[in-house]
């Protein structure tokens, strides 16, 4: 049997899988949208983390990442990752569970809804509806350049990045559109522990391929010396270092796809166990990531720009048998899967509930679910038209959207943690942030002390929040203790 | 401990973490910890332990069930 039909068969059964494990979701997934949309609302500890973690893992991590460390060595671990196991837990707490109880008490099922509810101001749900969907646009994007990519080097051209992008999201488009969040985060279980048990198998075999680590490390130190410490390459002065960690540990939270898991969560201890697991998981992850780029750019010099994003497939394919490449591919189709799908679900929750809902108030539980399955496929086919241009490298697209995520974190913090905050305060701040973040993104602000234009972007939106809120009538007391229960003086 | 005490006692180790992640001392520091493994990721993998304590007390001092 050929190689490519060894890759072709183990990937044949990992989409089999994936689609039955969909259609046994979707047998259990009742035709109300609270169900449809957030499975109930009882995902324990174990569903809860591989949903949060798979939908938080992507081809920004499996591909990007190395493709990063390619160019700037191992200070990529400390610039991404380390801080983000503290960032991201920390805003599970502050945001992730109140959001979650605020949620529970309002039967809220997307966050535009919790937070028009919250301001009583339908206008903030909209801009907040717009920001999402313009920033988690191009990050879906990123998945499916991502699965063309890695297709087209393990099949060695056989089959294109087009039909390979397509395919995905059809495959993704089935099992959401039919199971809804259940569907998604079951999938994402056995979509997690695909992508996570291969990097770890990959990285130790690819070390032992190479000699062992230390016979691999010193490849590096001989070729390419420089990527084994952070030297004084632009990205790890303090101000990008500092911005940049800034936005990578807020902005998770203001995915829509990764806010919306954390009312699916069935209680604050299934939140905190989650918490607990993040770090060591990240480390498991993003090490083997950024080892692969710098053991990649020894073995494979040369590779400029965005060329170095298909780094670890090439990796894998000099290194690896037929079987395990085909796993190589099906963990990546797995990232980009558990992702798609909550990215996908969520923003048609969105749309069927915020804004058609709106114009048609009479609309059936079943006729929103059946406006969520083509608003599914219209975005899909918009996703793969944008991802064929291949506008830009999958880190500067995902960079892109975190610094625009970045902007909203003001408002769903404050909106939960500062009852004075007002409507007037959350529009101020979602326009502000995004303004200054384009005004810094074209120049026109200025680099200080060499901090990224996320940090504007951040700046102009806490100030809008504050400012705003302050300057206009508080909420109705009613209203905000409706959503976010009565106050309470801290112990 | 009161809540209170306890998220004073959670931003202060939060602070004193986040200025070790900016280790602008470690810039042109080389060597490998193990044989095999880099200063400055061997660095971070120790920062991460610190972190993922002060996450584990976050989940047990200052985080309450009715926050």
């Amino acid at each position: 049997m050929s190689d490519l039909a060894v890759i072709g068969l183990v990937n044949a059964a990992y989409l089999l899988i994936t689609l039955i494990i969909g259609w046994l979701a979707w047998r259990r997934t009742s035709a109300t949208a609270e169900d449809y949309f957030l499975g109930g609302r009882a995902a324990k500890t174990f569903v809860l983390f591989m949903a949060l973690f798979g939908t938080n893992v992507t081809p920004f991590v499996l591909l990007g990442i190395p493709g990063l460390s390619y160019h700037h060595g191992v200070g990529i671990f400390g610039l991404n990752a380390a801080i983000v196991g503290l960032g991201i837990p920390l805003t599970f707490w502050l945001i992730g569970d109140p959001a979650r109880r605020a949620a529970l008490c309002i039967s809220a099922i997307t966050p535009t809804e919790l937070y028009a509810q919250r301001f009583a101001s339908p206008v903030v749900g909209h801009l907040l509806f717009l920001a999402f969907f313009a920033y988690t646009l191009p990050y879906m994007v990123t998945g499916v350049i991502g699965v063309g990519l890695t297709v087209e080097i393990l099949t060695r051209g056989a089959v294109s990045f087009t039909a390979a992008a397509a395919l995905v999201l059809a495959i993704t488009i089935a099992y959401t559109a039919l199971g809804g969040m259940r569907a998604t985060m079951w999938t994402n279980v056995f979509q997690g522990a695909t992508f996570m048990v291969f990097i770890l198998v990959a990285f130790f075999m690819i070390a032992g391929d190479l000699g062992g680590l230390a016979a691999a490390t010193a490849t590096v130190a001989e070729r390419a010396p420089h990527l084994l410490i952070k030297g004084d390459a632009p990205q790890f002065t303090p101000g990008h270092w500092g911005s940049w960690g800034l936005a990578i540990s807020l902005t998770v939270i203001a995915f829509p796809h990764m806010f919306v898991r954390m009312f699916a969560a069935r209680d604050t201890a299934a939140l905190k166990n989650v918490a607990r697991l993040y770090p060591f998981m990240l480390v498991l992850l993003w090490l083997p990531a950024v080892i692969f780029g710098v053991w990649g750019a020894a073995e494979f010099p040369g590779l400029e720009g965005r060329a170095s994003d298909g780094i670890f497939p090439r990796m894998i394919s000099a290194h690896l048998g037929p079987v395990l490449q085909g796993m190589a591919l099906a963990g990546v189709l797995a990232a980009v899967m558990s992702t798609l799908d909550a990215q996908l679900l969520t923003l048609s929750s969105m749309l069927t509930r915020d804004i058609l809902r709106r114009a048609y108030p009479n609309l059936s539980g079943a006729g929103e679910v059946m406006a969520g399955r083509i608003f599914t496929l219209a975005l899909s086919l918009t996703v793969l038209a944008v991802a064929l241009q291949r506008p830009a490298s999958i880190f500067d697209i995902a960079a892109f959207a975190f610094s625009g995520y970045v902007t909203l974190v003001p408002t769903l913090l404050l909106g939960l943690r500062w009852r004075r905050c007002t409507a007037t305060g959350a529009v101020a701040s979602i326009l502000a942030g995004n303004a200054a973040l384009l005004l810094a993104q074209f120049g026109v602000l200025p680099r200080v002390f060499g901090v990224l234009p996320v940090a504007w972007g951040l700046l102009a939106a806490i100030l809008g929040a504050v400012l705003g809120s302050l300057a206009t009538r508080p909420t109705d007391p009613a209203t905000v203790t409706r959503v976010l229960g009565p106050a309470r003086r801290s112990a | 401990m009161s809540r209170r005490a306890h998220r004073i006692v959670f931003a202060v180790l939060a602070g004193l973490l986040v200025v070790l992640h900016l280790d602008v001392w470690n810039h042109d520091v080389g060597g490998l910890v193990f044989g095999w493994l880099p200063w400055d990721l061997a660095y971070h993998l120790a920062w991460m332990a610190g972190a993922a304590a002060l996450v584990w007390y976050m989940t047990v001092g200052p985080w309450t069930e009715d926050d």
